[in-house]
């Protein structure tokens, strides 16, 4: 494998503009944070192993005129497969779900995930649940075409990116934890959607 | 439990299960976590909600605003799930796990739509990593609705470690919840829970017991 994930992520960022991203824990917070500076208020950073797709699962069926797009990873995949059946039977028009698949679980030293012997098939796994666009990837030029058509499908879109095990550690770091994080994500989408998610208390 | 094979009947008339296809002969396969029912023991206590404490459930979810369900079926509240199926201002969304299901709430939560996760009580044990990660971690809130199983009054023996870990985890985590046994009481704690957690932007309990669901 020699697809970079940051790479990819520059790939993506460049094609995003309005939409909602919840992307995983992990060193490619950081990175995403630095690849894709115009969408920082517009992600959110979490740390919940398996929660991400459902989350932005959840953001879609509520925004379903927005593009949604999940940042998740093979280890918090296979946390909770059932989100593939669950995806497939509610069948949302605007999710792009990106799996950052590098084998391993890279932010606590890089013990194997259950994908690194080459058996385990994430984007089979997802056709098997009946997401009929579920593909995987090795080739950045690959992976930019199928953001281009992930981010236009009007059906779930998941796309396996097989990256490398390479994380940046030169870039800026993201100091917000999760609680300023959704207060940023929830203001934001506040203001792009013109609603009020966090209003004020009966007596301020 | 069901055995494997062992068929799952519906009962009563406002508990027919939605089916894709006509019920075969002997019934549908048992729901995963269900019980059987085609033990007379079991069907002493098994009437599930009655109609009116079906409706003073979709009563609450109302004047609480809440347009969006995730759910992981389970037999007392079986009457509850196809309403909720049905009702035109709500739109269901069946789950493989509570987990799941939990993480799927919060997710709403950041869209301003208000959803709500139904389960049985056993669910809070399969949801408690998602629960702990989006509440005490990001403040993002999910407001569950759940039945009691294992109170006093339960005769099934694999529902009693669900009535004793309920309130053990809740308190663990600091979820307020309120018991509630009667069907005059069903709407108000409802529509209670929900302000309180978009007041303190984290989790509540209803946990549905007593008359509400037998």
């Amino acid at each position: 494998m020699s697809l970079a994930r940051y790479d990819c992520m520059l790939k993506l960022a460049a094609r995003l503009r309005d939409e909602l991203v919840i992307l995983s824990l992990g060193a490619s917070v950081d990175e995403w944070y630095n690849a894709a500076p115009h969408m920082r208020e517009a992600s959110l950073f979490q740390q919940q192993l398996g929660c991400v797709t459902p989350q932005a699962f959840g953001l879609a069926i509520g925004l379903p005129h927005r593009r949604i797009v999940s940042l998740d990873t093979d280890g918090g995949l296979l946390f909770n497969l059932g989100i593939l059946a669950t995806l497939a039977n509610e069948w949302p028009r605007n999710l792009l779900v990106v799996v950052w698949d590098n084998e391993c679980y890279q932010s606590i030293g890089g013990p194997p995930t259950h994908t690194h012997l080459g058996r385990v098939d994430l984007a089979a796994i997802a056709r098997g649940c009946g997401l009929r666009e579920a593909h995987t990837v090795t080739t950045l030029e690959d992976f930019d075409a199928h953001c281009e058509r992930g981010l236009a499908a009007a059906e779930p879109y998941l796309l396996v990116a097989k990256v490398d095990r390479s994380a940046r550690r030169d870039v800026k770091r993201k100091h917000s934890d999760g609680r300023e994080d959704k207060y940023i994500f929830v203001r934001h989408v506040e203001r792009s959607e013109g609603i009020v998610i966090m209003g004020p208390s009966e007596h301020n | 439990m069901c055995a494997p094979g062992q068929a799952w009947v519906p009962l009563g008339a406002c508990c027919e299960w939605p089916a894709p296809t006509a019920p075969p002969a002997g019934g549908f396969p048992c729901p995963p976590g269900g019980e059987s029912v085609q033990d007379g023991s079991a069907k002493q206590n098994e009437g599930g909600m009655r109609q009116e404490m079906v409706e003073e459930v979709l009563a609450g979810l109302r004047e609480a605003g809440v347009s969006i369900a995730c759910y992981l079926p389970d037999s007392l509240f079986r009457g509850l799930y196809p309403a909720l199926d049905a009702a035109p201002d709500i739109r269901t969304i069946r789950v493989t796990n509570e987990g799941e299901g939990a993480a799927i709430c919060g997710g709403v939560f950041l869209s301003g739509k208000r959803a709500v996760l139904v389960m049985e009580n056993s669910g809070l044990r399969a949801a408690i990593e998602p629960l702990a990660r989006m509440g005490l971690g990001a403040g993002i809130p999910v407001v569950m609705v759940m039945s009691h199983r294992g109170e006093l009054g339960e005769n099934n023996w694999w529902a009693i470690p669900h009535g004793m870990t309920m309130e053990p985890l809740l308190q663990a985590m600091r979820i307020p919840y309120r018991l509630v046994t009667r069907g005059a009481e069903i709407r108000r704690a409802i529509a209670d829970a929900f302000l309180w957690s978009y007041a303190a932007y984290y989790h509540s309990a209803v946990c549905l017991g007593g008359e509400t669901v037998r």
